[in-house]
């Protein structure tokens, strides 16, 4: 009755049997597979062009800003709106001062000014650290080199928006940010060498030093020192409510999880700049929707991660890329004060059992170099160690599974060792890939590390700041974007540094970074740069391993894009590029 | 009605402040804290004890749960600690997102789930029931963030097309707003649909072999009748139970495919709030998707005596 009732068709035609089931499943895969193939999908896929077997040994500073950089028949074009990607995720506060955050400096260098930045322009080095004047139209060291002078512009203005309407921007501004800076912000100690800073007059600063400190301009120029509006933060009682800055956009608005909206500042004091009308910067916190925007035309730029590029340059050769070597640093890193890692055999033989150049192929698309204690990034002042000037140390950097387990024999481990070791998923899978070339390279040595991954929240508040127990342990993690050979040394190494996870207290040590500190003669600086390189190398307090290139991509009509260095992109690159459209 | 009706509500409260209770000591016992995450990579001993005492986190655990549990209940959710704004207006920007795509998920959900499990019910055992078993089954295995990522990825190489990724308002622009949702929520939707699907074929099956069914055949009612009117209805009461639960789950999926296609619902919120240890975003988010949930329980349970006079509440 119900067959009837329900128009069900005969079954002795209608109902399938198990073979046609397994006839239609079969097609169903097949049709999966099919689907797959067609769709490219950029992680799937092998790259049409192998990547490099040997990676490049930078010599020289290997970023290629000429790629964006090619300008269009005559002068640049004003107009249009920038579409960019800039963050993953919401800023914590608008507030430059109040968070150390990249998701807060980097919306802050559109909007506000800093006494210098770093130059860009043609043929320059996305990591050169050579400076130009931003507010400072001059400045220049005295005699003794315990202070600076800045200069300000003649001609440089807050926004034309109340409380601040336009006037002109003063060095009592810079004092009062100065001094702002040093009460409320978390990167205070960057200033703990300043004496005083004061304002004899109007467009005049002194930074007066409490000792020689070489690295002085870098650190004022760094992209966390903005000169703030103080008629805002007297008003609101901080910034985070209000934007209104001397940069060279105007803020429109933020909307959270959407992005941030400014447009043209007409006052700006780089004449000529910026050349887009409009910037629109999106938070778009998944990958693949940003590949997909820049297929799409949806973005004009992204920063895409080194594992699409290969798929991207393939789907769409149109694209430019512009890189800049990645100055960060993954390292290994233990207690050093206790056993295993207190022998300095053990830590030689963790070295040279990483193969450097398996994680530049596998991570970097094979390009890159082997970072020592400094970042290989930063080409002024990094000693190659497969060059003929880094000594005999070198060969601790060598992967050479067979030395290594004659070290650890020879400090007591003949049969090998088990280990835990440590890191983290949060900075994604580049990270990840790396203890993974890790791991198996402690495995050609004998030794067993059994990875343990903690979650980023737990890992950034215990583990990297060397709240781990000693032991059988060790931690895999990157450090910070660090764009001076001091920080790298002073943060890690020095018994005072922040971030000194590993326990390092070694006198001789800290007299060599104390010593370049204080010496402002570039060559003679290099050069102890240099041999603290070589010491380092021996002593293997972090254990550097290898790092590649960052890579922007920007639409075909986007011209005059120079690479970035970190989070100045905002002042230093977009107010330069423009849209051949 | 209205005695269980006010039986219930009052036991919506000891269900919330339990909530609140057990969120306020888990995330408090997570390895990590908000101040850690705030400072991140400088966290100089001295700075994290100042913002500790700062922010009141220095405080008794159960100082901090009074008081901010005092704000609740005069509409005050907290303050952020990584952004310093109130978590209140936070929310009250972001839930029409999520609220958006959530209803256009269940009313989609329910627009494939229903009829297709009819038609399989229907035509059991025959190649369209196979057929529709398969998709439903494929609509449950398939995550949302693979699914997702295909259908951003696939058109943006095929077509340079995808999703605009800039998130406009409904009352900005309307037809502009429903052109970002409709995808995602499709296939938020989908992931529902292949457990409503297969309950309500299930559902059917059973209804379709009683007595009062073949009575009403019996009469010659129109088998659509007999069908719509007769044994979905009544096949509806465990699907509605299933449709409670399921918000949840659509909750759940808000998180992944609001990241996928970059919209600022709450469920992204969520997921910031626990990178950073932001307690107040996530003790209040958790308090609003219990009350979400416990209220969409509720008003499944009182639509039980609409869809099935029977149903008697005492």
């Amino acid at each position: 009755m119900r067959d009837d009732l329900l128009n069900i068709p005969n079954r002795s035609t209608g109902r399938l049997t198990r073979r046609e089931a397994m006839r239609g499943l079969g097609l169903a895969g097949l049709g999966m597979a099919l689907l797959s193939a067609c769709g490219q999908l950029p992680t799937r896929q092998a790259p049409a062009v192998a990547p490099q077997a040997t990676p490049r040994r930078a010599a020289v500073p290997a970023s290629k800003p000429t790629e964006a950089a090619k300008t269009a028949a005559g002068s640049p074009k004003d107009g249009g709106i920038l579409r960019m990607y800039l963050a993953p995720e919401n800023t914590p506060t608008l507030d430059p001062y109040l968070n150390v955050s990249v998701r807060t400096q980097e919306p802050s260098a559109f909007f506000y000014s800093r006494l210098i930045m770093p130059k860009k322009g043609p043929g320059i080095p996305g990591l050169a650290y050579m400076f130009e004047g931003d507010l400072a139209e001059s400045w220049k060291a005295s005699d003794d080199l315990l202070s600076y002078t800045f200069n300000l512009r003649p001609n440089i203005k807050w926004q034309n928006t109340p409380p601040l309407n336009g006037r002109p921007v003063t060095a009592q501004d810079v004092v009062w940010s100065y001094e702002r800076f040093l009460k409320v912000s978390p990167e205070r100690s960057r200033f703990d060498y300043v004496a005083s800073a004061t304002a004899p007059d109007n467009r005049t600063v002194v930074f007066k030093l409490k000792d020689l400190y070489a690295p002085f301009e870098n650190a004022i120029g760094a992209p966390y020192f903005w000169i703030m509006p103080k008629e805002v933060v007297e008003q609101d009682g901080d910034a985070s409510k209000r934007v209104i800055g001397s940069g060279p956009f105007i803020f429109d608005r933020y909307e959270s999880g959407v992005g941030f909206f400014g447009h043209k500042n007409p006052n700006y004091h780089r004449k000529g700049e910026p050349h887009v009308d409009e910037i629109q910067m999106l938070i778009i916190p998944d990958q693949a929707t940003r590949m997909a925007g820049l297929r799409a035309k949806e973005l004009d730029g992204a920063e895409v991660e080194q594992q699409d590029l290969d798929p991207l340059k393939q789907s769409n050769p149109e694209m430019q890329v512009v890189e800049v070597e990645f100055n960060n640093n993954v390292c290994i890193y233990w207690k050093v004060e206790e056993p295993p890692f207190n022998d300095v055999r053990v830590r030689q033989a963790f070295s040279m059992a990483i193969n450097r150049d398996e994680m530049l192929a596998t991570v970097f698309n094979g390009r890159g170099g082997w970072n020592t204690s400094v970042a290989w990034a930063l080409s002024e002042w990094w000693l190659d160690p497969q060059g003929p000037d880094f000594g005999p140390n070198a060969r601790y950097f060598k992967y050479d599974p067979a030395e290594a387990r004659k070290l650890l024999a020879a400090a007591g481990y003949p049969n090998g060792m088990k280990i835990d070791l440590i890191s983290t998923p949060g900075y994604g899978q580049r990270v990840i890939q790396q203890v993974e070339v890790i791991q198996q390279g402690l495995k050609s040595a004998g030794v067993e590390a059994n990875i343990k991954m903690q979650e980023y929240a737990a890992y950034i508040s215990t583990t990297f700041l060397g709240k781990f127990d000693g032991g059988d342990m060790i931690v895999v993690g990157p450090n910070a974007n660090f764009n001076e050979p001091h920080e790298f040394f002073f943060l890690l190494y020095h018994p005072k540094g922040p971030r000194n996870a590993s326990g390092v207290n070694d006198p001789k040590l800290t007299e060599m970074i104390e010593k370049q500190m204080r010496t402002l003669d570039k060559a003679d600086r290099k050069q102890q740069i240099n041999d603290i390189q070589r010491y380092l190398a021996g002593q293997m307090y972090y254990v550097p391993t290898a790092a590649g290139f960052r890579s922007m991509v920007y639409q075909p009509y986007v011209r005059d894009a120079y690479p970035r260095s970190d989070f100045g992109l905002g002042a230093e690159v977009v107010p330069k590029l423009w849209l051949d459209k | 009605m209205h005695p269980y009706l006010a039986r219930r509500l009052l036991l919506v409260v000891p269900t919330l402040i339990g909530v609140t209770m057990v969120v306020f000591s888990l995330v408090r016992l997570l390895p990590g804290d908000a101040v850690s995450m705030l400072l991140q990579d400088y966290a100089y001993a001295k700075d994290a004890d100042e913002m500790r005492a700062r922010l009141g986190l220095d405080r008794p655990v159960y100082v901090q749960y009074f008081e901010w549990l005092g704000g609740v209940l005069q509409g005050n959710l907290g303050t952020s600690l990584r952004s310093n704004e109130p978590v209140t207006v936070e929310i009250s920007n972001r839930m029409p997102v999520t609220a958006e795509l959530g209803l256009m998920a269940i009313a989609i959900g329910l627009l494939i789930a229903v009829p297709v499990g009819v038609i399989s019910a229907v035509r059991q055992d025959t190649r369209t029931d196979y057929v529709l078993r398969g998709v439903a089954i494929a609509m449950l295995a398939i995550p949302g963030f693979w699914l997702g990522t295909l259908v951003i990825t696939l058109p943006s190489i095929w077509w340079q097309w995808t999703p605009p990724l800039r998130y406009t308002r409904l009352w900005d622009d309307p037809g502009k707003n429903l052109g970002q949702m409709i995808i995602p929520a499709i296939i938020l939707g989908i992931a529902l649909s292949g457990t409503v699907m297969r309950l309500t074929r299930a559902q059917m099956l059973e209804v379709l072999r009683q007595d009062y069914v073949r009575t009403a055949s019996a009469k010659g009612l129109d088998e659509r009748a007999v069908v719509f009117r007769h044994a979905l209805r009544n096949a509806f009461i465990p699907v509605l139970t299933l449709l409670g639960l399921e918000v949840a789950i659509v909750v759940g999926g808000a998180v992944v495919v609001e990241s996928v296609f970059a919209l600022p619902g709450i469920g992204r919120y969520l997921l910031e709030g626990i990178q950073y240890r932001d307690y107040p975003v996530i003790q209040a988010l958790n308090l609003i998707f219990a009350t979400v949930i416990v209220l969409a329980n509720l008003l499944v349970d009182l639509l039980y005596g609409w869809f099935d006079p029977r149903v008697r509440y005492s």
